[in-house]
């Protein structure tokens, strides 16, 4: 792994794609482009997306998830036993189609915009999930990398339709047993490739607190299962740490946010971390990357023991943060947290679902350029004390 | 039954000789239940439940409904029309319509209230997602919009807003 300065700068993963790549990615689902078109026209989008990472001089990058549809929906590419489904589809299945309804209004999105990937088999891995992804941009970049991947609650919950799933897997948490060893398989390459910081996201966790249990993101498609959200956390809690048990050598995060799916923030959640607070002291992680850019976020929490991915601009709007004020909110996290524990990023990814960036590739590196600005003013201050880090594994937090 | 009528004139025609100007749609409908209505309009059959419904379930669509989905199925076909005849490839339209009584209680005949049982307003978002720049699909809208019988029936008498939505 590769050393990191004082307060690194990074993002939460994704990079708003190209005209060309988005009509690429559509053809791909229709099956009218070949492999090799493919991957030329993403290729040419992760390089633009890690150099706009670089010209900003951001200090852990990566590919901007340019390859994949959205953040989880990918895995359906690279795993037996998992396939697109459309929300048609999907709604002849489903026995609360209201629900579906009511979900894509709060969503605010076309119901052809949504497919989510659906355990009909058996899964296991059939190419690697993210690993060609690295290898590529390793190629191309000798700062420090991170690769994003889906939680293991997250798939599991978008994965186990009742309706189609339960041949194979009767629950939920049969299904979950085979995405835990799914990830484990992915996260122990990557850590031997040679990445340098693994963030597992699950954004669903929010939902289970703000909105007690009612799902209202189609990253939950087993919506007839409401269950007590405390339950639930637990199990996600179990989940999240079986995948990274024995990962060292790597440094692990977590994502939590409250959806990113709109620039109307009124549609997203909104409510402070405190209840997952108990619980997200239990995750052996190094990092969790949050997001504090926004009062929906409420006030900053304490995690001791961890790194905070702190997030410090927006990504859904279209002013750009004033340096003074990333500095300013860095400060208040250094109430609670050493420096050398404090990432900087942005909320969320800027381009979370392929089809709704959340803003143009100018303002998206003005928001970059802002921290990397940031953390200029805050290395200085903090020089005393700046010393290259050794990387996660000596972390406290590793399980 | 006669399901439609059609009038025979020698005035502009359709190529089997039918008076366009005179068009006129005939539908039959019955009673066939306590609480259903089937509607027959050529060779086509469906099922009407409530005239306007309150409840999360039931076993037809509402009236009311139909009409939202008459609505939203002319604005797609029309828009598909206009995107063909731009020689436009389109991945996906959808389009969703919500309506509002101007006052649902004196429809359900609540004494005193003011007001009337009639739709009031509808609101709707068009998706579309195509091969084509945001400017010729602005120009595709406007012609199913200017070509469409309900939306030219309905914006005479409700307070219709619908927002075109380009999807990447
Ligand atoms: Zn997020």
């Amino acid at each position: 792994m590769k050393p990191l300065p004082l307060f690194p700068v990074s993002t939460v993963g994704s990079w708003p794609r190209p005209q060309e790549l988005l009509r690429a990615l559509r053809r791909k689902q229709q099956g009218q482009v070949t492999a090799e078109e493919f991957s030329r026209i993403a290729d040419a989008a992760v390089l633009e997306a890690l150099r706009c990472q670089e010209s900003a001089g951001i200090d852990l990058v990566t590919d901007g998830e340019q390859r994949r549809d959205n953040f989880y929906s990918f895995v359906a590419e690279k795993l037996d036993g998992v396939r697109l489904m459309s929300l048609a589809e999907m709604l002849d299945v489903v026995e609360d189609k209201a629900g579906f309804e009511r979900i894509l209004q709060t969503l605010d999105v076309p119901a052809f915009s949504i497919q989510n990937p659906t355990c009909v088999g058996r899964i296991s891995l059939r190419e690697p999930l993210a690993l060609d992804e690295y290898c590529f941009l390793r190629q191309h970049t000798n700062r420090p990398i991170k690769v994003p991947l889906p939680g293991p609650y997250l798939l599991t919950r978008a994965m186990w339709v009742k309706e189609v799933s339960r041949a194979v897997y009767p629950s939920k948490e049969d299904l979950a047993e085979d995405v835990v060893a799914v990830l484990r398989q992915e996260a122990f390459a990557l850590r031997d490739a040679g990445v340098d910081f693994i963030q597992f996201d699950e954004p669903v966790l929010t939902e289970l607190v703000f909105t007690q249990g009612q799902t209202r993101t189609f990253m939950c498609a087993a919506l007839a299962a409401r269950k007590d959200p405390a339950e639930e956390l637990e199990f996600a809690v179990a989940l999240i740490n079986r995948v990274v048990a024995g990962l060292d050598g790597v440094r692990t995060g977590l994502h939590i946010c409250r959806g990113n799916w709109s620039q109307r923030e009124e549609t997203l959640l909104s409510g402070s971390y405190h209840p997952l607070l108990p619980y997200l002291a239990r995750i052996n992680v190094q990092q969790l990357v949050l997001e504090y850019a926004t009062p929906r976020a409420g006030e900053l929490l304490p995690v001791t023991g961890k790194e905070l991915g702190l997030g410090v601009v927006n990504p859904r709007t279209a002013d750009v943060e004033a340096v003074e004020g990333i500095v300013e909110r860095v400060r208040e996290a250094l109430r609670l947290l050493p420096p050398e524990n404090i990432f900087l990023n942005p909320d969320c990814g800027f381009g979370t679902f392929s089809r709704r960036p959340m803003n143009s590739l100018e303002i998206a590196t003005k928001k970059l350029e802002a921290m990397v600005e940031a953390a200029t003013v805050l290395r200085r201050e903090f020089q005393d004390t700046s010393t290259v880090r050794r990387v996660a594994g000596a972390l406290p937090g590793n399980g | 039954m006669l399901f439609f009528q059609v009038r025979f004139c020698g005035l502009p025609s359709s190529p089997r000789g039918m008076c366009m100007t005179d068009y006129t749609w005939t539908v039959r409908v019955e009673r066939v239940g306590e609480q259903e209505a089937k509607v027959f309009s050529r060779n086509h059959v469906f099922v009407v439940g409530e005239q306007a419904s309150f409840r999360e379930t039931d076993p037809h669509p509402s009236a009311v409904e139909y009409l939202l989905g008459a609505l939203g199925g002319d604005l797609l076909r029309g828009f598909q029309i206009q995107a063909a005849r731009q020689r436009v490839a389109v991945d996906a339209l959808e389009v969703m319509l919500s309506g509002r009584l101007n006052n649902p209680l004196s429809h359900l005949g609540v004494v005193g209230e003011a007001g009337h049982p009639g739709l009031e307003s509808i609101q709707g978002t068009f998706y579309v997602s195509a091969d084509a720049d945001r400017s010729a699909l602005e120009e595709m809208w406007r012609a199913a919009l200017e070509r469409s019988p309900l939306f030219n029936t309905l914006r005479r008498s409700v307070e219709l807003s619908l927002e075109l939505r380009v999807m990447l």
